[in-house]
């Protein structure tokens, strides 16, 4: 993989490294996420980065700890979900563990 | 809730494209879950599939992105849900959950859904201007 050598103010340079801090990023993973939006349309402006990018300018998105999970099979989900929609609701149970 | 349970609506719910969260679900999520199986609803296998399904919505997983955004809960955000109090009969919880949505739909006037069951907190959000969800 080549290596890309950036003449850049020192300010940005501290910014950079701030949003990739901010998302549990490495910097330079975040960087070549940012150049791929500038050179691919592919990778720039769908909804979910636009509002993802409004919310962190908002001082609104929380960074959950970077810890991937295993998703179960859909098999096993569609019968875990079928049986939690018998008894007593879910939301009600989060209305009462509100108190 | 709807997207971990079978319950009328939860097609609306799970059509959804985009979901904000409010990091409070990281907690309230498994504890209903957890409920729901100390009240011998839920089996143990269902409830750590649903545990682990929601945390791969939440985290992601080696080939997804989260399925959520989560929003924290900035100061601006506790001052707001502590003015809720004043015009809307809410528990502390149900106040940063709308307070927080507020705050989302301030930052993208597009994000004016709001998903919940709870009767008094679906009227609050109502009046907030929120199209309620299912």
């Amino acid at each position: 993989m080549p290596q890309l050598t950036l003449r850049i103010p020192e300010p940005l340079g501290e910014e950079l490294k701030s949003a990739a801090r901010a998302r549990g990023e490495s910097l330079n993973r975040f960087a070549t996420a940012v150049l791929r939006a500038a050179v691919d349309p592919a990778f720039a402006g769908d909804e979910a980065a636009v509002l993802r990018e409004r919310l962190a300018r908002a001082g609104l998105l929380a960074a959950p700890p970077r810890s991937v999970r295993a998703r179960p099979s859909r098999k096993a989900v569609a019968r875990a979900r079928s049986a939690a929609g018998r008894g007593r609701a879910l939301s009600r149970l989060v209305s009462e563990g509100r108190g | 809730m709807k997207l971990y349970a079978d319950e009328p609506g939860h097609r609306a719910v799970r059509a959804l494209e985009r979901v904000v969260v409010s990091c409070l679900a990281r907690v309230e999520v498994p504890a209903a879950l957890w409920r729901k199986q100390r009240r011998r609803e839920l089996g143990e296998g269902e409830l750590r599939v649903l545990v682990a399904e929601f945390e791969a919505d939440y985290f992601g997983t080696v080939v997804e992105a989260p399925r959520f955004l989560v929003t924290g809960i900035p100061p601006v955000v506790l001052d707001a849900a502590a003015r809720l109090f004043a015009s809307h009969a809410l528990q502390a919880y149900d106040a940063i959950q709308l307070a927080s949505a507020r705050a989302v739909r301030d930052a993208d006037p597009g994000c004016d859904t709001f998903a919940c069951a709870d009767l008094r907190l679906r009227a609050a959000a109502a009046a907030e201007g929120f199209e309620v969800l299912p």
